[in-house]
């Protein structure tokens, strides 16, 4: 037996792929499968909470009590029926809005001949950056009215029109502003889809003697209708289990969709049935993807790449051009010049609905304390609590991007050694689950499992490091997929030819591989810190005093209607974010090497 | 003394058997080809000697040491094996340049300063790409990148090279001058080459003896010279050779004692003075293999192998010129010299030399040797 095992042992130790398997396979057992496994588990069992609504309930005893309440009760109406109608019905309100917006922004970028097309396309995926919930705090500055949010907004204030509840708050404006920062994401898919069809096709069909309209119809629409179909399917995902948004226009009318709905349980302490509606979401976004994922399958026979270069010629515009050049002129300027305008007045108003030039104060910014104003905070410059928020965000941020572009670019190494085997696959679909893991619920989870130290891990409760930890993981899913098609980028002969030449693994992962897939791990690391930054509904539940973050300060600062600091705040984020964006790009911009055509 | 030993070794992958139960003996400072089809398990065995594949089963060792032995229980793994490999991308690493292409493992070798710069220089000096140590990879067009891969693999000082395909991405031109290259540095240094191809041309010139690998296993394992003239089997005998070689199925007849013919529906082939055929029974079906060059046009002199046809095609390609022609369904390929002219549908005769024609068994496909 012995001569076998060092055989083993041998082997496994020059096979750094398999070590970093198992590795890998204990580690997302423990921070993936573990948490949702407990999270079934506490579905069918009996909390805390519930022994006051059942005398003779035995916590931790199994029961189906959740199950009941949440399906078949007087309760399931409120439950999970309107939260899952309004969830379906904001995700399907965002995705046709967001893909009518995103088709024509495709169109415009990709098939005509408008001016300043890379100006234009950069500013147009602006959305993509910033936080989606900021727009929703736009539009409460515009539309908010006094019999609910307290003062007046700005369309009430100035022009007088008294604003209804229903464009005030709830479905309307919640679909919206969501369809304002989600149709970038159409935009990029779409676009990308049609840059992919040789325009050679549709002259074909052209030439045949179709007119433009039924070429429109009859062949681009056809080919890029894949695209469309998995867009959406994206799109509706996503919106329909984003939490910032419902919250911040959703709550003040008690308009509940699942993922405000599990926020609400979770805080007055009802985790089993809010574990119920987080596995209803669950289900609904596997659905979702599994929906999609056979959907690329056709699409991969479909689309008509080809190695041969294929002419896209532009349409002249003609006579349409000023036309559309002041649509996408206006839309800007609607969308995103004018709400960081007056998202940055607002801030200098002493009261909120007040416009006039005496009005105006740098209190919110610079000002020491005043009892007399937003209970004595303050200004967001001067303000400990602030500024230690954009510290711990901006920690955050760094930690997370470079841990999990380290760790992306490991997974990828991972599964890109072993593909075609089990444990590749089984190690790519974990790391993917948390993708649809609704945040609340998934720290609602990790709150229980580190409240008490596990083996070598010491209790976590309140520490920053579970914020890390947490968001790390939650990243996963991204990390994990640009990183896996990072390193397929890398010819195996690249890392072969280190091997025969006798140079050890971790010397070719830090002289071959790291440098080879440095502009993917660049772009990945800022992406992981801005989806870290702006992260909501994953730490809401976790910070304390000491680790807030700047988002859950804004939303704190929102429900004691602090409007000049919330909006400042959110301010001092994105001003964040386009600082990353810069200094990322100044960076990638040095690396570029030389690279060479691998046959 | 062998420099490399290969005993039994099989490699799956998933359900396909790509090595089967190899034995192969490579012997110290030659130069050997493995040469196959795609997917014959060549490439396969080349990188489970480098130790980039583990075998499923048996034992790779060298001269001093076992490297895998699965009943033994001993693994060396490929960063200490000591070999140098080429291979077919050349694998540059594309953000290094050429001095760092070559010095880093001698770094990890942990040399000196001294040596590694002097190692560098020569190697370079060698392989005739003095000057182009600070260019990038991209920088350097196909056959340099070559020649910078080739420097890289000598400056290990290994004695044991193996490559996978380094040619076949050069074109025609190229590929000729590299081979010469590659002899002469084969025989000023002396190490034990082990060198995979797809190309028979190739295999035939640079090598000192040539294994011919089909499914994984070994078909012939012999010097160019017995692989070229004496196939062991049908299929070497069809890999190898360009045009390739030509194939008649038929029967033995023997008329009387000494009177033998090759007969099939299309032609009767008079073989009397082959000795091979001779020896053959009345009646036997076999497959009569003849190399393009050995057969010549003539006038159909009685007693001789000669065959009637008519000319097909003519194809000159300067130095030599290939007629096809046919006898019925039966299609030969005969190559002379120089430029010939012959119209369509002429008739002639293909007289065979009698001491180049093989017989393989219809059944067994093995030669058949007196």
């Amino acid at each position: 037996m012995k001569p076998r095992y060092r055989f083993l042992m041998s082997r496994l130790r020059s096979k750094p792929e398999l070590i970093l398997s198992i590795l890998f396979i204990i580690v997302f057992s423990f921070l993936i499968i573990v948490p949702f496994l407990r999270m079934i588990y506490t579905t069918f069992t009996y909390q805390g909470y519930d022994l006051r609504l059942k005398r003779d309930a035995v916590e931790g005893a199994f029961t189906l009590f959740h199950y009941m309440r949440v399906f078949a009760s007087d309760l399931t109406e409120s439950f999970l029926i309107k939260p899952l109608l309004h969830s379906l019905a904001v995700g399907f309100g965002v995705t046709v809005l967001a893909m009518i917006l995103g088709s024509i922004f495709a169109w415009i970028f990709v098939r005509t001949d408008i001016p300043h097309k890379k100006f234009f396309q950069t500013v147009i995926t602006i959305p993509y950056m910033i936080p989606s919930w900021v727009i929703a705090l736009v539009w409460v500055l515009f539309f908010q009215n006094n019999r609910i949010g307290g003062t007046a907004g700005i369309v009430q204030s100035l022009l007088g029109i008294p604003i209804p509840d229903w464009l005030a708050y709830g479905y309307v404006p919640i679909v919206i502003t969501l369809a304002l920062h989600y149709y970038a994401y159409t935009f990029l898919m779409i676009s990308g889809a049609l840059r992919t069809i040789d325009s050679e096709l549709e002259e074909a069909g052209a030439v045949a003697g179709l007119q433009r309209s039924k070429v429109l119809i009859k062949i681009t629409f056809p080919l890029v209708l894949p695209a469309l179909g998995s867009s959406f399917v994206l799109t509706f995902t996503r919106s329909m289990g984003t939490f910032g948004t419902p919250a911040l226009l959703g709550l003040p009318v008690r308009f509940f969709t699942l993922p405000t709905q599990i926020y609400a349980m979770i805080n007055s302490r009802n985790v089993g049935d809010a574990f119920v509606l987080a596995l209803v979401l669950i289900v609904l976004a596997v659905t979702a993807i599994l929906i999609n994922n056979k959907m690329i399958g056709v699409r991969k026979s479909f689309v008509t790449m080809k190695g041969k270069g294929f002419r896209a010629n532009p349409m002249k515009l003609g006579t349409s051009k000023p036309l559309i050049m002041t649509f996408l002129v206006v839309f800007l300027l609607l969308v995103i010049v004018l709400p960081l305008i007056m998202l940055t007045l607002s801030t200098f108003m002493l009261i909120p609905d007040n416009y006039s030039a005496g009005n105006m104060t740098s209190h919110f910014w610079i000002g020491d304390s005043d009892p007399m104003i937003s209970s004595g905070q303050k200004g967001i410059l001067k303000n400990e609590g602030i500024m230690s928020a954009m510290f711990n965000s901006i920690r955050l941020g760094i930690i997370s991007a470079v841990l999990n572009a380290f760790i992306g670019l490991l997974i990828g190494y991972t599964v890109v050694k072993n593909r075609g085997t089990k444990i590749a696959k089984t190690i790519e679909a974990v790391a993917f689950a948390p993708y649809v893991f609704p945040g609340i619920a998934f720290a609602a989870i990790y709150l229980g499992m580190f409240s008490q130290p596990l083996g070598p891990i010491p209790a976590l409760y309140g520490t920053f490091s579970l914020i890390v930890l947490i968001v790390i993981v939650k990243n996963l899913p991204f990390s994990s997929r640009s990183g896996i098609s990072a390193i397929m980028q890398i010819d195996a002969s690249l890392e072969e030819s280190a091997v025969t030449q006798g140079i050890p693994w971790l010397k070719r992962f830090r002289l071959i591989i790291l440098p080879l897939s440095k502009s993917g791990f660049f772009s990945g690391m800022l992406l992981t810190f801005i989806t870290s930054v702006r992260e909501l509904s994953l730490v809401i539940l976790l910070v304390t005093p000491k680790t807030e973050l700047l988002t859950t300060m804004i939303f704190a600062y929102k429900t004691q209607e602090q409007t000049q600091h919330v909006n400042g705040v959110t301010l001092v984020l994105l001003f964040i974010i386009i600082v990353a964006n810069v200094l990322i790009r100044l960076v990638s911009l040095k690396s570029k090497y030389k690279t060479i055509d691998i046959g | 003394m062998n420099a490399i030993t290969l005993q039994n070794v099989t490699k799956n992958f998933g359900e396909v058997t790509a090595v089967d139960r190899l034995d192969l003996e490579i012997r110290e400072g030659e130069f050997l080809t493995l040469l196959g089809p795609s997917g014959c398990g060549k490439t396969t065995t080349l990188r489970m000697i480098a130790g980039l594949e583990d075998p499923n089963d048996g034992e790779i060792s060298t001269k001093e040491r076992i490297l895998y032995s699965k009943a033994k229980g001993v693994y060396i793994p490929p960063e200490q094996r000591e070999m140098g490999f080429m291979f077919q991308s050349y694998a540059l690493w594309p953000h290094m340049n050429v001095s760092k292409n070559i010095s880093l493992g001698l770094e990890a070798k942990k040399l000196s300063r001294e040596v590694i710069h002097s190692r560098v220089h020569n190697v370079l000096d060698q392989v005739q790409m003095k000057g182009y140590e600070n260019r990038y990879p991209s920088e350097l067009s196909g056959g340099q990148q070559q020649r910078v891969a080739l420097a890289r693999m000598i400056a290990s000082e290994t004695g044991i090279f193996l490559m996978d395909e380094p040619l076949s991405n050069l074109d025609a031109l190229l590929r000729v001058d590299m081979r010469s290259e590659l002899k002469h540095l084969h025989q000023t240094l002396g190490a034990t080459t082990v060198y995979v191809t797809h190309d028979q041309m190739e295999a035939l010139t640079l090598s000192d003896r040539i294994v011919v690998m089909n499914k994984g296993r070994i078909m012939q394992f012999d010097t160019p010279a017995q692989i070229y003239h004496r196939p062991k089997n049908l299929f070497v005998a069809k890999f190898v050779g360009s045009p390739p070689i030509n194939l008649i199925s038929g029967y033995i007849k023997k008329t009387d004692e000494s009177n033998v013919f090759l007969e099939n529906k299309d032609i009767s082939v008079d073989v009397s003075s082959s000795p091979t055929a001779q020896s053959l029974a009345d009646g036997t079906e076999v497959i009569l293999a003849i190399r393009p060059e050995n057969i010549h046009i003539g006038k159909g002199t009685q007693g001789k192998p000669s065959v009637r046809s008519t000319v097909y095609a003519v194809l000159p390609s300067g130095s030599e010129t290939i007629i096809t022609a046919h006898s019925g369904a039966t299609e030969m390929r005969v190559k002379v010299s120089g430029f010939v002219d012959y119209a369509i549908d002429d008739e002639i005769h293909l007289e065979m030399e009698s001491n180049s024609i093989l017989f393989f068994d219809s059944t067994t496909e093995e030669l058949i040797t007196l």
